[in-house]
């Protein structure tokens, strides 16, 4: 663990009196990405929103740098630690430049005006996300992908050493997604600190440098793709059943079975 | 790029600038009407006059302060202070709600208000009480709606404004049995018309001693203009922006209450205007709170004045104002709906 990691331990739970998480334990580092696999109502959203302080835990305790998250104010976390939700939508038409400027309030604070430095560089993250085409459309006309990447450009623009994104892949066409995986992992040669939950075991094999499984409030195994995701985790995350593909480059993928 | 940032602070200044243009002229022109028609050109030369800018007119500048400081002035301060006020509130609210069809009542505190001066008129307390009453009623009825809210846990944006409607009708039902209550021929009409609205017995006293509570208020509320644009993206969003979202709620929430119920403690109920001002200032300078909060309160101060001026002026005796804002302010909420909606439909 490094100086800038975020470490979750024994997290516990409980929703309505169903225990969510029973001592989930997940790390996030400095240049990693970690892939976090679980099926439907596993708790992954919560198991991110925990890590994050938006939620306190029954049990167990996250610390960010080694200190107890408690004891971070959310403006302190917000520098560090940038946020990208699921199927967000908007009330207002804020423009996407707009909401990608919102990104440096965490660095710049609340009174502090919109510069056209700010201006730059908020463009500048739409162009390497290829969507500064956009950088004048309402956020709320433009399509859940191209709201996805806003949102992306967003966190970049916080500046924060780790990223968090909820399934970030939902919404994005095939190659969107790609292209997504090639730029976390470009951040994670700058250093950054990557945790997507994700439906796409494949997508995870390939790019991650580690895949968490959330099984029944537990992450069951934390390690290397090829030792933790093969045939047998996914039958059992997901109940389906499949076959490993192992490409001559490491790379897997898998094939459902035919019924 | 850098050109974008120079043309679109360009084109706010330009158009801000209008909108302080338009206020002054909204302001001039209700000055010049009235029972007694001044020109334009004598009330700059009355201004000009008392600031020895021009050479007195003692002949006239009796009668013309008397008209223009006394009379007039007062109302139409105190028509741009409120309408200013009950639009930067709704606009406040909308985003602190997430709600397009958020407006200042929203969490009771025009319903509370209406009880504090329902029930001070049943008590035939003084005017100034009155005030007192409605504005305790008001900011009462808020409280009773967050504490509401909080009884089930941590209340969210649902349960705040559930809570509040809860507490608006409780305050409603109350201010129904008051006017069961209400003798018919006396107190009854007065609470009627206190609701419809009126800015005819504001003195410029009562103004300039709640003027500063009133522009503190609104310059609070803009301060949080930027966290405020992060909630309006969602609780999580400003949680990951590094906003202490509950705070900064219940801080818009006091701010909002807190200009909305000394208007109406001033004013008597005037609606509509807190919920369209903001969506017609959003067309002009989009949905950042920096620029909107400010356009809101100018475009409010603008209509205000103006439904203002044609209450005292288009019939003999002179119309609520609460009417007039509904009236002239449905259709235009119309015009705006059309492309508001892009937003939240």
């Amino acid at each position: 663990m490094t100086l800038a990691g975020l470490e979750a331990n024994a997290l516990v739970f409980t929703r309505e009196k169903r225990h969510v998480l029973d001592g989930a334990s997940l790390s996030l580092d400095a240049g990693e990405i970690v892939s976090l696999l679980g099926a439907n109502g596993s708790g992954k959203t919560t198991l991110l929103r925990l890590m994050l302080g938006f939620l306190k835990p029954e049990d167990g305790v996250v610390a960010l740098a080694g200190r107890d998250l408690r004891a971070w104010s959310r403006r302190e976390i917000a520098r560090r630690i940038a946020y990208v939700a699921q199927n967000h939508v908007a009330p207002f038409p804020y423009r996407v430049r707009d909401v990608v400027l919102l990104g440096r309030l965490p660095q710049s604070g609340w009174l502090a005006p919109v510069r056209a430095g700010d201006f730059r560089a908020a463009d500048a993250l739409l162009d390497e996300l290829g969507i500064l085409a956009l950088a004048e459309r309402p956020y709320t006309e433009i399509s859940g992908g191209e709201r996805q990447l806003t949102l992306i450009a967003r966190a970049l623009a916080q500046g924060a050493g780790l990223l968090v994104m909820d399934e970030p892949m939902a919404g994005l066409d095939y190659g969107a997604q790609i292209r997504l995986m090639r730029l976390l992992q470009t951040l994670r040669t700058k250093g950054i600190g990557v945790l997507i939950s994700t439906h796409h075991p494949e997508h995870a094999f390939w790019a991650s440098d580690r895949i968490a499984l959330l099984e029944q409030g537990r992450i069951s195994v934390t390690g290397a793709p090829r030792d933790v995701l093969d045939a047998p985790a996914i039958e059992r995350l997901y109940r389906v059943k499949v076959t490993a593909l192992t490409a001559p480059d490491g790379r897997a993928a898998f094939l459902p079975e035919p019924a | 790029m850098s050109h974008a940032y120079s043309s679109e602070r360009a084109r706010a200044l330009i158009l801000f600038l209008s909108l302080v243009a338009l206020l002054a002229a909204a302001a001039l022109v209700a000055l010049s009407l009235g029972r007694y028609g001044l020109t334009i050109p004598e009330i700059l030369r009355f201004l000009a006059s008392r600031a020895n800018l021009a050479a007195p007119d003692p002949a006239r500048d009796d009668l013309f302060g008397n008209i223009i400081v006394e009379i007039r002035l007062p109302r139409i301060l105190a028509a741009g202070l409120i309408g200013a006020a009950l639009s930067v509130a709704g606009a406040a609210y909308q985003s602190a709600f997430r709600n397009p069809l958020a407006s200042p009542g929203l969490l009771g505190a025009l319903g509370g208000a209406s009880f504090g001066a329902a029930l001070a008129l049943m008590l035939g307390l003084s005017w100034v009480t009155l005030q007192g009453f409605a504005f305790a009623g008001g900011v009462g009825a808020v409280a009773l709606g967050v504490v509401i809210a909080n009884l089930f846990g941590e209340a969210s944006a649902i349960t705040l404004i559930l809570g509040g409607m809860i507490s608006g009708a409780f305050f409603t039902a109350a201010l129904s049995i008051l006017k069961y209550a209400a003798d018919p021929y006396d107190q009854l009409p007065a609470i009627v018309y206190w609701l419809m609205g009126s800015l005819a017995g504001i003195s410029l006293d009562q103004i300039l001693w709640t003027a500063p509570f009133m522009l503190a208020g609104m310059a609070g509320l803009a301060l949080l203009g930027r966290p405020l644009d992060a909630l309006a993206m969602g609780e999580d969003e400003a949680r990951g922006l590094g906003v202490p979202v509950a705070a900064l709620r219940y801080g818009a929430i006091a701010l909002a209450t807190f200009i909305s119920a000394l208007s109406v403690s001033l004013s008597g109920m005037i609606g509509w205007i807190g919920l369209f001002a903001p969506h017609f200032a959003r067309l002009l300078v989009g949905p950042g709170n920096a620029r909107l909060l400010p356009a809101s309160a100018l475009v409010g101060a603008i209509f205000l004045i103006g439904a203002d001026t044609l209450a005292r002026s288009v019939a003999r005796a002179e119309i609520p104002i609460g009417i007039i804002t509904e009236l002239l302010g449905i259709p235009a909420f119309i015009l705006v709906l059309r492309r508001a909606r892009r937003g939240w439909m």
